[in-house]
């Protein structure tokens, strides 16, 4: 009889703990699909992109305030190309240092974005960089590239920007 | 003794019900918290869509788009048609009740502005209606802005800031 009674007592400490590990089971699936809910981005991910190639588009396009007959194209494959264009007794990598330090300070610094903007020339050397908080300890998200053609000179000049997360 | 045993075996009954029925409540708990969670991720995406179609419809608007710009992948905003739609806001109240009667079917609650960054600083407010909202999703967009008598031009950025 006494036997018996152990049996039951057994056999209900098993039920009961198999309700226990089920619970807990339950609970840790709850968590970990809480966890893993995918949060929307839908607008940083448009910014960033909007950032990164549109931002670099439109500073080639843009006149240099001193010689408007030029713009930050020019200078690039000016530049690039053996410095032929002089604004104000300016050469034109001095020109296009000075023009895209004054852009990016009104804009990417001034917002405190995190940025690498660089110019490289036909053989990959930098013609013009400059950057914020876009380093070791930072996440690239984008890069936006542009080429710039050097016509009748061989290759491409390549116009980038980089958007990092800190 | 019948009694007793049968009056445990209620209880133990009642517990095994109580238990059940708890963690029934606590199952419908959770999944009305997943729900409302998913209910309101959606809505915050359809709010992140509509700023960024308000960001495209207004760059395509005839109102401010530079009539004469073929660069791709870039948009234009003509300078003196920002002049005059910012100025349109400092005529008299009817006349602004009138712009924004027009515009707010486009632009809800929003504040909408133009920063030139180059060649020199100024900044253009479109359109502003604050509303009631209190949440603000910003987008900026890089333009270029056009001078159509200089024939030259300069580098903005489009801030849309939607009040939710």
């Amino acid at each position: 009889m006494a036997q018996i009674k152990t049996r039951n007592a057994q056999a209900e400490i098993m039920g009961l703990m198999v309700i226990v590990v089920l619970v807990t089971l339950g609970f840790f699936f709850a968590v970990s699909l809480r966890s893993n809910i995918k949060t929307s981005d839908i607008q940083s991910d448009y910014t960033d992109k909007q950032l990164s190639t549109t931002f670099i588009i439109a500073l080639l396009q843009t006149n240099i305030k001193d010689c408007p007959e030029y713009n930050v194209e020019d200078l690039i494959i000016d530049c690039a190309t053996g410095e032929n264009i002089e604004c104000n007794w300016v050469g034109s990598c001095d020109m296009l240092e000075t023009t895209l330090n004054e852009i990016t300070d009104k804009s990417l610094i001034k917002w405190n974005s995190a940025f690498n903007l660089s110019v490289w020339d036909n053989e990959d050397n930098i013609i013009y960089t400059r950057a914020q908080n876009c380093g070791r300890g930072s996440t690239r998200i984008r890069t936006g590239i542009q080429p710039v053609q050097l016509y009748p000179v061989p290759g491409n000049a390549k116009f980038t920007l980089t958007i990092c997360k800190q | 003794m019948k009694s007793k045993k049968s009056q445990i075996q209620l209880a133990e009954s009642i517990g095994v019900i109580v238990v059940i029925t708890f963690l029934m409540v606590m199952g419908i708990v959770v999944y009305h918290r997943f729900r409302q969670d998913s209910i309101e991720q959606q809505i915050r995406e359809k709010k992140e869509i509509d700023a960024v179609s308000l960001s495209n419809t207004i760059t395509s608007l005839p109102e401010l788009k530079c009539s004469a710009f073929s660069s791709e992948g870039v948009s234009c905003i003509d300078l003196y048609k920002i002049k005059a739609i910012s100025g349109c806001l400092e005529k008299t109240v009817d006349e602004i009740n009138y712009y924004h009667d027009y515009y707010y079917d486009y632009f809800y609650n929003a504040n909408i502005s133009v920063i030139q960054a180059y060649p020199e600083e100024k900044t253009y407010t479109i359109y502003y209606e604050e509303g009631s909202g209190k949440n603000i999703d910003q987008i900026q967009v890089p333009v270029t802005i056009y001078d159509p008598i200089s024939e030259t031009n300069g580098f903005g950025v489009l801030i849309i800031k939607v009040f939710n």
